[in-house]
């Protein structure tokens, strides 16, 4: 099971409210590159990891996503609170707010609701893994593209830390990959199905 | 910055030294110094959080209660603008 911690993993204050800047960050909510994908796919992929090393990573590395998809949500709270219907126009934030009011939705920054195709499950160790790293890295791009489009740095901040914790589940999933690797039978030179065909012995 | 917000924030540093250390450990199981380095600021967050749940209210709901009031609502939730 799981707990709340009644803490948010870095803070965010954002002192001034800007629904256009709402409407391009829910893309990390619920976009093709996530955090709602993001935890959705490392904790769904768990059940077929063979490596105990491995299925923790992705244990501890979901479980942080779900507290990624808060700080979103937070930003997302803090951006489109205490708007005026002529701030709503301005904004372009219209089209959002007649069907989810100042309400937190996934969805992406083109409107498009969140959809399970974000999230890849293969039930396969190495399609899997392989799919998480290139997770990481477009989910780091996603934050790239934010950073260069927004200015406001009670905003920038906290996209900051997200971008940078992208970073560093990329290098734990290499770990997660080495790992595997090290423990798949060594006339496996092409990894192939080593999560269903084979016996996984430990070396 | 006051008592509650000082505390806070070490909460917050020693929770993500510990996470971050948990993450790695889960691929480097056998490395002694994350070992040593795990134990030694989940210590600190634990000893850190001890003091600030007795006198601020609970950070986790295993924390809460109260005598004559519902110590878990009564307080802003973290992603409000005006929380600690």
């Amino acid at each position: 099971m799981w707990i709340y911690e009644r803490k948010l993993q870095y803070p965010v204050k954002i002192r001034k409210p800007n629904p256009a800047l709402a409407k391009i960050i829910v893309s990390q909510l619920g976009g093709p590159d996530g955090e709602l994908g993001a935890a959705t796919r490392y904790l769904n992929q768990r059940y077929s990891m063979p490596y105990k090393e491995v299925a923790g990573i992705l244990t501890d590395v979901g479980t942080e996503e779900i507290s990624h998809q808060e700080m979103i949500g937070a930003i997302l709270h803090q951006l489109t609170r205490e708007m005026t219907p002529e701030e709503i126009r301005k904004s372009g934030f219209d089209a959002y707010f007649v069907d989810h009011t100042a309400g937190v939705y996934p969805a992406s920054a083109a409107g498009v609701p969140f959809d399970a195709k974000y999230v890849g499950v293969k039930g396969d160790v190495i399609a899997d893994l392989n799919e998480d790293l290139a997770a990481e890295q477009k989910a780091r791009v996603t934050y790239d593209n934010l950073l260069r489009l927004i200015d406001d740095p009670d905003v920038c901040d906290p996209l900051k830390f997200l971008r940078e914790r992208e970073l560093v589940h990329y290098q734990r999933f290499g770990d997660g990959l080495r790992i595997a690797q090290d423990n798949m039978d060594y006339r496996n030179f092409y990894g192939y199905n080593p999560a269903f065909d084979k016996k996984h012995p430990r070396r | 910055m006051n008592e509650q917000k000082k505390l806070f924030k070490m909460i917050r540093a020693y929770s993500f030294a510990v996470y971050e250390t948990v993450l790695y450990l889960d691929g480097h199981p056998d490395d002694k110094r994350a070992l040593a380095y795990y134990a030694r600021y989940s210590e600190k967050l634990k000893d850190a959080t001890n003091r600030y749940e007795k006198r601020y209210g609970p950070l986790t709901v295993y924390g809460a209660g109260g005598a004559d009031k519902w110590t878990w609502t009564a307080t802003p939730w973290p992603w409000e603008y005006d929380s600690i």
